[in-house]
C-alpha cells in the first residue's frame, strides 16, 4: 500500500520534475523568464506576426537552446543589437550590419527558420539521424502564402488522383 | 398430284416461315420479360443476400452467410440448377417462396428472406422474375459450403409456421386511393420491391416489424439503420432531389454517405434504377407518415478545438514509431483520419472525402454508424464515383476505435457521450441481441410451466369427474 507519506513524496517529485523537465512544459505559457520573453518579442518582430502561438515559442527556444547551449546567450545578443539600433521592422534589417555580422545574422535566420520551416538544425539526406528538431508540422509558415488554395501537404486536397486532371481554373491563375 | 404436291409445299415453306415470325415474336417477347425480371431482381436486390462468398462468383448462387441475432444464415443457390438451385420450382412454389417463405420442399423460410414485403408482389412481377431466374440466369451446379445452423430452438423450422401466422400479411398490395400512378409507384417500390422496412423498421419483442413504427429506423447488426420519416429527426430536411442523388451515388454533400449494408443496397441495386423510380421512392418516402425519434443532445457550449501541436509533438525516437499504444482520442485521428478528413473534420472542398462536422454518421443518436465505419471502412461503387475507406479494425483495438469515435463526436458534431471500448465490441460482433434471443430460455421454461399446469389441471378435472 501506498502510505501518505509516500504519495505527498512522490508528488513533490512530479510535480518538481514537469517544472524541471521542457518536454512536460511545452504546454505551459512562456514564464516571464528573460529568455522565454526575448525569443517571443524576437519571433514577433522577425516574422512580422502581432501574436504567435505560446506553444510553438516554448518549443522551438527549447530545441534551438537543445542543438546549441549559447544560443540563449546569442539571442540577448541580437536582442540587445536590434534594440540599439532601434529597429522595429524586418525589413529595416535588410542589408543591415546585424544580419551582416555572421554572429548575430546567423541567430536571426535561426529564429526565421525555426518558424518558417518547423523545425531546427539541419537534415542531412539519406540519413535516418540528424540534429534536425520538430517545432511543428501545421503552423510551419512556409505554408501560410498559399493555403487559400493549397492544403498543407499530406493532407488530402480532392479526390483520389486528383492531380491527373489540370486544375478547372488554370488559365485565371 | 404434282400440283398439290407443290401447294403444300408451298404452304409447308409458308407454315414454316410464318412459325419462325411468330417464334421470333415470341423470343422477342420472352427476352422482354426476362429483362423486366432482371430489373426487378435488381430492384428487389435478390443479388445482395443470394451472391457468392467471394467476390466474382456465380450471381445468385448463394453461400453468403446473412448474421442474424439467433446465428449465421446462409443464402440458397437460387440459380436455375436442378439439383442444388430452384431449376425444379414451378412458378407456383417460386412465388410460394417468394411471397409466403415456404420452399418446395415444404419448409419455411426465416424472415431473413424478406418475404413479409415481398408478398406484395403482383402476379405480373412474379411471372417476369421466374422467367428470368429460369432462362436468364446461369444455373451454378453446386451447393453452398456452409447451411444454415441457428442455435436450439430456432433451428426448428416448423416454429415460424406460428410466427408467420402472426406477423405474415397475405394481402395483396393495395394502392393508395386518390394517390397519382407515379405514387403508387414509389409505394409499390419501397414497401414492397426495395423493402425498405425490412432494415428501417424497428422489430417488436418476437422480430417481426412494427408497423406503427413504419421507417423510424432501428438496429441492424452492429449497424443502426436511421430513421427515413419526414420527420426532423429523420430526413425531413432532404428534398426529393436528395434522395434520388443519395440512392444513385451513395453520398450526399453536408448530409450523409452510404456505408455497410446501404452501401451494398446502392453498389447492387438502386444506382441501377431508372430516374423514373427513383424519384417515385423519393417522393413516396418524402410523404410517410412523420415519426419523431431520440436525437444526441448537444453540448450548449462548443467543443474547444485542440491545438494539433499539443499532440504532434515530434517523431520521437525509432522504436516509439512501432508503438501505437496510444488510447489518445486526438492523437489517433490525426494520425489516423486527418490526411482525408483535414484536421477541422471539413473533408475536401469537392467532397470526396466528406466533412465530419455536418454528417450524420457522426451527429447519430448513437455512435454506432460511425464506429462501424472506423471499424470496416467503406467499399461502395456509385453512379459516380468508387468510394474506398480503409478498415481500422486491424489497426485499432476496440478502446482506440472508441476514443477515436468519441473525439470525433466531441470535436465535430459537439456531442459529449463518450464512446466505451465494451460498446464498440458488442457494435463489431452484431450489436445487442434482442429479446426473444436474451429470454428464449425463460420463454420456454414459461411454455413448459404453462403446459404441466393445462396436464394437471386435466387429471385434477378427470379425478373429480
Amino acid at each position: 500500500m501506498l502510505s501518505r507519506r509516500q504519495l505527498l513524496k512522490s508528488g513533490a517529485y512530479l510535480t518538481g520534475f514537469a517544472a524541471l523537465n521542457p518536454v512536460l512544459s511545452w504546454a505551459v505559457p512562456p514564464s516571464q523568464s528573460s529568455d522565454t520573453s526575448a525569443f517571443y518579442q524576437l519571433s514577433l518582430m522577425l516574422t512580422g506576426r502581432k501574436q504567435l502561438s505560446q506553444v510553438i515559442t516554448q518549443r522551438a527556444l527549447h530545441c534551438l537552446s537543445e542543438e546549441d547551449s549559447q544560443f540563449p546567450t546569442q539571442m540577448q545578443q541580437l536582442s540587445r543589437a536590434i534594440t540599439a539600433a532601434g529597429i522595429t521592422q524586418t525589413d529595416e534589417l535588410n542589408g543591415h550590419q546585424i544580419m551582416l555580422d555572421a554572429a548575430t545574422g546567423a541567430t536571426a535566420r535561426k529564429i526565421v527558420s525555426a518558424w518558417y520551416l518547423g523545425f531546427t538544425g539541419t537534415p542531412v539526406s539519406l540519413r535516418a539521424v540528424d540534429n534536425t528538431r520538430f517545432v511543428t508540422y501545421t503552423d510551419a509558415m512556409m505554408y501560410t502564402p498559399t493555403l487559400d488554395a493549397t492544403v498543407i501537404p499530406t493532407f488530402s486536397r480532392g479526390h483520389t488522383n486528383y492531380w491527373t486532371q489540370p486544375p478547372a481554373t488554370i488559365k485565371n491563375d | 398430284m404434282k400440283i398439290s404436291l407443290r401447294v403444300l409445299t408451298v404452304a409447308a415453306l409458308m407454315a414454316g416461315f410464318f412459325n419462325s415470325i411468330s417464334a421470333q415474336a415470341a423470343d422477342a417477347a420472352t427476352d422482354q420479360l426476362i429483362k423486366r425480371g432482371e430489373y426487378l431482381a435488381v430492384a428487389a436486390d435478390c443479388g445482395a443476400c443470394h451472391r457468392a462468398v467471394k467476390q466474382g462468383g456465380a450471381p445468385y448462387s448463394g453461400g453468403y452467410a446473412i448474421d442474424s441475432p439467433m446465428g449465421r444464415i446462409i443464402s440458397s443457390n437460387i440459380t436455375p440448377s436442378k439439383q442444388f438451385g430452384i431449376g425444379n420450382y414451378s412458378e407456383r412454389q417460386f412465388s410460394d417462396a417468394v411471397r409466403k417463405g415456404v420452399a418446395a420442399d415444404g419448409k419455411n423460410l426465416y424472415p431473413a428472406m424478406p418475404y413479409t414485403a415481398y408478398h406484395g408482389l403482383t402476379d405480373d412481377d412474379v411471372h417476369a422474375l421466374y422467367t428470368y431466374f429460369m432462362q436468364g440466369v446461369k444455373p451454378y451446379d453446386a451447393a453452398p459450403a456452409e447451411q444454415t445452423q441457428l442455435s436450439f430452438p430456432f433451428n426448428i423450422r416448423q416454429i415460424m409456421w406460428g410466427w408467420n401466422l402472426l406477423y405474415r400479411d397475405d394481402k395483396p398490395f393495395a394502392r393508395q386511393d386518390g394517390a397519382s400512378e407515379q405514387l403508387n409507384r414509389g409505394k409499390y417500390l419501397v414497401d414492397v420491391l426495395g423493402h425498405c422496412s425490412t432494415c428501417h423498421t424497428p422489430r417488436n419483442m418476437m422480430m417481426a416489424e412494427e408497423s406503427s413504427q413504419n421507417l423510424a429506423g432501428g438496429p441492424l447488426g452492429g449497424w443502426y439503420a436511421p430513421n427515413i420519416t419526414p420527420d426532423k429527426s429523420g430526413i425531413g430536411d432532404w428534398s426529393q432531389a436528395d434522395i434520388v442523388t443519395y440512392l444513385k451515388t451513395g453520398h450526399l454533400a453536408d448530409k450523409a454517405q452510404a456505408a455497410g449494408p446501404m452501401g451494398e443496397a446502392v453498389e447492387h441495386s438502386f444506382r441501377y434504377l431508372n430516374d423514373g423510380d427513383l424519384n417515385a421512392i423519393a417522393m413516396w418516402i418524402k410523404q410517410v407518415p412523420a415519426i419523431a425519434t431520440p436525437v444526441a443532445a448537444r453540448e450548449a457550449t462548443p467543443a474547444v478545438a485542440t491545438d494539433i501541436n499539443q499532440i504532434i509533438v515530434g517523431q520521437g525516437s525509432q522504436s516509439s514509431l512501432a508503438a501505437s499504444k496510444t488510447t489518445d482520442g486526438a492523437e489517433l485521428y490525426n494520425g489516423a483520419c486527418a490526411s482525408c478528413h483535414g484536421i477541422e473534420g471539413h473533408g475536401t472542398k469537392d467532397n470526396f472525402y466528406p466533412s465530419l462536422t455536418s454528417n450524420t454518421a457522426v451527429s447519430g443518436p448513437n455512435a454506432q454508424n460511425l464506429v462501424m465505419t472506423i471499424a470496416n471502412g467503406i467499399e461502395r461503387k456509385g453512379n459516380d464515383i468508387d468510394v474506398a475507406m480503409p478498415a481500422f479494425a486491424n489497426q485499432m483495438n476496440d478502446a482506440q476505435i472508441a476514443a477515436v469515435s468519441s473525439y470525433v463526436r466531441n470535436q465535430f458534431a459537439d456531442i459529449n457521450q463518450p464512446v466505451t471500448g465494451e460498446q464498440v465490441k458488442t457494435w463489431r460482433q452484431g450489436g445487442e441481441a434482442p429479446f426473444v434471443v436474451r429470454y428464449v430460455s425463460y420463454l420456454m421454461a414459461a411454455g413448459v410451466v404453462v403446459v404441466l399446469l393445462i396436464i394437471f389441471g386435466l387429471l385434477r378435472l378427470r379425478k373429480k369427474s
